[in-house]
């Protein structure tokens, strides 16, 4: 590795460990904020509070296009069995197809059930 | 109040201890996550894994070949081999993979927070691995499918219609079943880009300054989505022919044995670029980081994708000439086959351009890249050589079409992964791999690809046949059939000191921060690896260089670039 990338890779390190991680999410990207009105991107690295004093000290319309603050759970998707039942079921209704009728019958149902879940699932 | 603590085995209410859901478990976290970076990591992992079995049937094709009158394995057992060999690298370890960089990088390119259809996401990927592992287990009860790749009827037919049993056991239905499940998955896949790329791009990007990994994962896409139910189709008809008593291609009974190569073809010539487009998308992010200059010629290199896309549906014939096509057909197919070379050089002289006069840096992905442009012109050229038709029936179904497709997808697509694995190990792991160790894997592939496949253009032009068992001593294919067994060898060097840098640098990497390369596009603007929500803000993009913009705001694209 030359002098250059060490150099770069220790800064970034340095950066990185400076990180706060745990703010919250700005979810909802307004088409309000047009580069021109905003600088080009935010640092990633300003905290929750050090983000508002700044965003406090420009204006309302800045506060306005950072959007609502949420928690990351709340827009992620969440966990799900059922993409694993429904291909599961799907590989047995299509085994069943030349293995024979009992084997076809057993993929169907769980392919019922598994499509059940899957719609009934809340996000 | 509920207080909760993330990462520990138990969350502490007011109302007392709840237990650990199996979603919070170790295990239980891989089964169920929709997380993209998640399951791109799946989809790498499993593709690699199957890239091993691949590559040891592969092995043992070259023992059986190595010397003239072979007997390793046994016709029956070499027809499997070789048919598994194929249908596991190209369904198995191309598309996976692809799927797996486009999965995991895609969105955070984007600047989205994930797929747009995560769920649907995870699906795809569970039903490539329940479909590879239903493939693969053919072998367990010694019936894996015998037919080539391309399964040709009536070939694969339980009866053809003559007085002879074809695949009177389920060997065919493996294949058929197995590349039904992967086609289910392919189309979810697909679906899933075109949305996520058309409706979650962060506000500034216009399709005008994606990068260009996206457009070719897009363009992939699009090609899987109307390839795929061509493919479907035919399997369909063969299984009704096998298990229903039809006769689509039975000629004996008023079928017609060509329908399926039609049918076949016009799903397998898209799909050979389905393969390579997104190795392309990879090369053209790896140069432009590596010589430190945008791309040259962006809007060429992303049109001429698209440009290959729709010719590669009109090329499909050129695998048939020697079946005995009317002229104007052989005429048309000639000439749509040469046609499609433009886009494709189009693409490597913007390449050749954007190193040019650049400040290289010569790590290890880009001594894949630059290795790629190479290999991939050999193969385009003898690909371009095919097109000729008088040339296409002295050569075809010979070895030299064996180094062409090689040429294509080993030292194209696998180069081009391999690649992209050294690129983005970091950002999938926050630890850079061993340049060293990465430049030795480089140049042991480089000299075992070529010692293998080069010899196979001399071979097939002296005749010797694709999918042969064995051969006579007395034909002049000796050493060349020795040599490529020795390179078949030296590239399962290179495979073990690639896995052997990985497991290394995944323990003991050195920590890469989070932008190794200085690299120029929104997935390095994150942590490495990234946190579940990729950013804690949506960037706003104002060029096709977003994080160089950032970085280097005094020289951002957007000051002096005109772009729409």
């Amino acid at each position: 590795m030359s002098q250059e990338q060490k150099d770069h890779v220790e800064q970034s390190v340095q950066a990185e460990e400076s990180d706060v991680t745990a703010a919250p999410l700005n979810s909802t990207p307004s088409p309000d904020s047009a580069p021109v009105e905003k600088e080009p991107v935010a640092a990633e690295g300003t905290t929750t509070t050090e983000g508002a004093t700044k965003r406090g000290t420009t204006g309302k319309k800045r506060t306005r296009a950072r959007g609502r603050l949420v928690n990351a759970e709340e827009v992620m998707p969440r966990p799900s069995i059922w993409p694993l039942g429904m291909a599961f079921s799907i590989a047995f209704v299509l085994f069943g197809v030349i293995a024979g009728p009992i084997f076809l019958g057993i993929g169907v149902v769980l392919l019922l059930v598994c499509c059940l879940g899957w719609i009934l699932e809340r996000r | 109040m509920a207080t909760r603590t993330i990462g520990e085995h138990t969350t502490v209410t007011t109302t007392g201890v709840r237990r650990k859901r199996f979603s919070e478990s170790y295990i239980g976290e891989w089964i169920t996550t929709t997380d993209h970076k998640q399951l791109g990591l799946m989809y790498l992992i499993t593709g690699f894994f199957f890239f091993v079995v691949g590559g040891m049937e592969a092995l043992l094709i070259r023992t059986q070949l190595a010397l003239p009158d072979g007997k390793v394995l046994s016709p029956q057992v070499y027809n499997q081999i070789f048919t598994m060999h194929g249908t596991t690298m190209i369904f198995l370890f191309v598309i996976p993979v692809l799927s797996g960089f486009g999965n995991y990088v895609v969105p955070l390119m984007l600047g989205a927070r994930d797929m747009a259809y995560p769920r649907m996401n995870a699906f795809g990927f569970w039903l490539l691995l329940l479909g590879g592992i239903f493939m693969q287990s053919s072998f367990l009860i010694g019936q894996a499918p015998n037919g080539g790749w391309f399964m040709y009827a009536p070939l694969s037919e339980l009866v053809a219609g003559h007085a002879f049993e074809a695949t009177p056991h389920m060997n065919a239905d493996f294949w058929l079943l197995g590349t039904t499940l992967l086609g289910i998955s392919s189309i979810t896949g697909s679906l899933n880009f075109v949305v996520t790329i058309f409706k979650l791009r962060a506000p500034g990007m216009s399709i005008n300054r994606m990068p260009l990994f996206s457009w070719m994962i897009l363009v992939m896409s699009f090609l899987l989505l109307f390839a795929l139910p061509s493919l479907t189709v035919a399997s369909v008809l063969l299984l009704l022919d096998r298990h229903m008593g039809s006769h689509f291609y039975q000629y004996g009974n008023g079928g017609d044995p060509l329908l399926w190569q039609h049918l076949f073809w016009s799903f397998g010539h898209p799909e050979v670029y389905i393969l390579i487009l997104p190795a392309f998308g990879i090369i053209s992010e790896i140069l432009p980081v590596f010589s430190r200059k945008p791309i040259f010629g962006y809007t060429f290199i992303a049109w001429s994708g698209v440009a290959i896309g729709f010719l590669s549906f009109t090329v499909w014939a050129h695998h048939m000439f020697a079946v005995g096509l009317p002229s104007i057909a052989q005429a048309f197919f000639a000439t749509s086959t040469t046609l499609i070379a433009i886009p494709t050089a189009v693409k490597i002289f913007n390449w050749l351009a954007t190193i040019f006069q650049g400040k290289i840096r010569l790590y290890t992905p880009m001594l894949f890249a630059l290795g790629f442009i190479a290999m991939f012109l050999i193969g385009g050229l003898n690909g371009a050589a095919l097109a000729v038709v008088p040339f296409d029936y002295q050569i075809t179904d010979s070895y030299f079409v064996v180094a062409h497709i090689h040429y294509v997808l080993f030292g194209g697509t696998a180069l081009a992964v391999f690649a992209g694995i050294y690129y983005w190990f970091p950002k999938f792991t926050g630890k850079l791999m061993d340049d060293r160790l990465g430049k030795w894997h480089f140049w042991v592939t480089f000299l075992g690809l070529n010692l293998t496949f080069f010899p196979m253009h001399i071979m097939g032009i002296l005749g010797m046949p694709r999918r042969v068992y064995t051969y006579p001593a007395n034909l002049g294919w000796n050493d060349l059939n020795l040599m490529a067994s020795i390179g078949a060898l030296i590239i399962g060097v290179g495979v073990i000191m690639f896995m052997i840098n990985f497991i290394k640098s995944l323990k003991y990497g050195q920590p890469s921060g989070d932008d190794p390369w200085d690299a120029f596009t929104l997935e390095w603007d994150t942590t490495s690896p990234p946190k579940k929500y990729n950013f804690l803000e949506i960037p706003v993009v104002r060029s096709r260089r977003p994080f160089y913009d950032k970085k280097y705001p005094e020289h951002a694209d957007w000051k002096s670039v005109v772009e729409h």
